[in-house]
């Protein structure tokens, strides 16, 4: 091994071991960039190095969820696609119309207008009574065999709400069984 | 060793790496403190955030993992015994570093004493070629192959290489741990991948 496969393989070591300043970083892809062989190493490199470490975890009783950097942040087109994608987003957000949240519709009847932005905070709340549609279905009765029951009958206003004690009679039925 | 850990820092970062260290160093001396007066709580305390790299020192020494709980237990049987004679609690690191590694150096020679004994030879056969009970929970072929080839290596290169997988520590924090200059960690941990490569050639597909 050449004096300059050594170094290239210390880099790579470095690398792997995240202890490589900017430097080294770009000497290290310099060289992955001119020598395909190096490019190989690298993986080989690091593919050994994921898999030696998840063994020796596990082995030891540790979870094998530690994976370390494996490879180069240059050598994917899929991070600068990515990269470039929440910029595009970012300045979409950024960019959109402010529109008035979903807030100030709700307290548009009461005169609270609403701040037009998404980051301003939200109106104060005040005390409001919102009529709510209260459904005056009388509830079924519960005939059960019991000799009490509670009944729960909404009122005429919303949030009333009537108790109503029943007491009746218990009463039972039985089969007559006789000569007619 | 926060000085030692501070190298590798960029300069912005130097000043809160060190107070945290002071405040990681301050807390670890008042826990061995109260472990050396007897409190059980801080006992157990220092074996939840010692045992894993003593452990990987174990196994780094041994090259075996089947040995490594019973030397981890001898080691913390020993720490307890002796913790009372260690008198600068700072030193805990280094101090159980030495006790971890001595054990396993005894754990090693004992084994190889034995293996004159018949069973203990099989045994060692089977363990070694995959059939044991410990490599048999490992599960994947490829994982014990290349277990294989790490307890292949030397101690002097395995050490390094486990402590680096098992605790993600920086070469300065190795370094400080083993008593090696950072570019003596560095150039092991090289060769011990190279070592590795080779050893692994044509036996695992990538």
């Amino acid at each position: 091994m050449s004096d300059r496969d050594q170094d290239l393989e210390r880099l790579i070591s470095r690398y792997l071991d995240d202890e490589s300043d900017a430097r080294e970083r770009r000497a290290l892809r310099h060289a992955l960039r001119r020598e395909p062989r190096m490019e190989a190493l690298f993986e080989e490199a690091s593919a050994l190095d994921r898999e030696v470490g998840i063994a020796i975890r596990k082995a030891l009783g540790r979870s094998a969820g530690r994976c370390r950097r494996v490879l180069p942040p240059w050598n994917g087109l899929g991070r600068l696609v990515a990269v470039g994608l929440a910029a595009c987003l970012a300045l979409a957000f950024l960019a959109w119309p402010a529109r008035p949240p979903a807030t100030t519709a709700r307290y548009a009847g009461q005169g609270i207008s609403g701040p037009g932005s998404w980051f301003a905070p939200p109106p104060a709340m005040r005390d409001a009574y919102e009529a709510a549609p209260v459904s005056l279905d009388r509830p079924r009765l519960r005939l059960d065999r019991a000799d009490r029951n509670w009944i729960v009958v909404p009122g005429d206003r919303p949030g009333e709400y009537l108790v109503v004690e029943i007491k009746r009679v218990h009463s039972r039925s039985f089969v007559i069984q006789g000569d007619f | 060793m926060g000085r030692v850990f501070c190298q590798r820092r960029g300069p912005g970062r130097v000043y809160k790496h060190a107070m945290a260290v002071a405040i990681v160093d301050d807390s670890m001396r008042a826990l061995v403190t109260e472990a050396q007066q007897g409190s059980r709580s801080a006992a157990d305390q220092l074996v939840r955030e010692h045992d894993g790299w003593v452990r990987g020192v174990i196994y780094g020494v041994t090259g075996r993992f089947d040995q490594v709980d019973d030397v981890a237990q001898q080691v913390w049987a020993q720490v307890w015994e002796r913790l009372g004679s260690l008198k600068d609690p700072q030193r805990l690191k280094s101090w159980l570093y030495s006790v971890a590694r001595n054990a396993a150096i005894d754990a090693g020679q004992a084994r190889r004493r034995k293996q004159t004994a018949g069973l203990e030879r099989v045994a060692e056969v089977c363990e070694q070629h995959g059939d044991g009970p410990v490599t048999a929970a490992i599960g994947d072929e490829t994982q014990r192959e290349l277990l294989r080839a790490v307890a292949g290596l030397p101690a002097l290169y395995r050490e390094p290489f486990v402590l680096r997988h098992l605790e993600d520590w920086s070469y300065a924090e190795i370094g400080a741990l083993l008593g090696l200059p950072v570019e003596t960690v560095e150039t092991r941990l090289v060769r011990a991948r190279r070592l590795l490569r080779e050893a692994l050639k044509g036996k695992v597909e990538s």
